[in-house]
């Protein structure tokens, strides 16, 4: 995280995008610099990297999570 | 209320037991030591120890009960009507 | 306008005349709550315990077919204390006085 406001914006630098799906494993997609806006934002959470790397993520299988209703 | 184990239910309905870390004026809340009810189904938060969650996306939050001092409430809801009331 | 009088001159009052009584919540996504309010604000921000909450859970049948079957799911649950965000709160019900 390079970066946050008031509104919840953040600025995240070397971000990743994780895709998971119940089809195959998860998928990683490197994106870089990124602004997200804050509206966007369910959840930020701080990653144990230890915890992070010891997941072997092509093994996991899992629903997207539901989207933000109402 | 700081320093409790309370769970967030969220709009996507996922709920979050953690500890109580602090709120601020949007109802953005920092919990601590998370764990996501349903880990089976959503293990996208294994590695994450603490976190933020924006207010705009909770439903509830649980509370422990017997820390709740409900006359204070009550109390304090009574003069902020009076408050808004004399605007 | 005396503010602290007991009479009801705007629909707050309703709600805090309906402090430390059981009320009935209805709210988005279905859902409805029953339990004694303890706090609210001006955004509805809710704070209750002893609650029962109900959800409604509509199955549409897939065999499509005329006036299609419906079963309604209703799941219940109970939580001992429960802050509820006020951007949910559809109504807030006092309770019936008998």
């Amino acid at each position: 995280m390079a970066g946050f406001d008031q509104k919840s914006n953040v600025v995240l630098s070397e971000s990743k995008e994780r895709v998971y799906s119940m089809d195959e494993g998860v998928e990683e997609i490197p994106l870089g610099l990124y602004l997200v806006k804050g509206d966007m934002i369910v959840l930020i959470g701080e990653i144990d990297e230890a915890v992070d790397q010891a997941v072997d993520l092509s093994t996991i299988r899992a629903e997207p999570i539901p989207p933000i209703r109402y | 209320m700081v320093h409790q184990q309370v769970t967030v239910e969220l709009k996507n309905d996922l709920s979050i037991t953690g500890v109580l870390k602090s709120v601020d004026q949007f109802l953005n809340i920092r919990l601590d030591n998370i764990k996501v009810l349903d880990e089976a189904r959503h293990p996208h938060m294994m590695a994450v120890k603490n976190c933020f969650i924006r207010g705009s996306v909770v439903r509830y939050v649980q509370l422990p009960g017997d820390h709740v001092d409900t006359q204070l409430l009550e109390d304090a809801t009574r003069r902020e009507a009076l408050n808004q009331a004399k605007r | 306008m005396d503010a602290s009088s007991t009479g009801i001159q705007e629909p707050f009052d309703l709600i805090r005349l309906s402090l430390s009584e059981r009320v009935f919540v209805k709210l988005r996504g279905d859902r409805q709550l029953s339990g004694v309010l303890h706090a609210y604000d001006g955004h509805m921000n809710l704070i209750l315990s002893d609650v029962e909450e109900t959800i409604m859970i509509v199955d549409v049948d897939e065999e499509v077919q005329p006036g299609a079957q419906r079963t309604v799911n209703v799941a219940k649950r109970k939580m001992d204390m429960l802050f509820v965000r006020g951007d949910g709160v559809i109504l807030v019900s006092p309770p019936s006085r008998t």
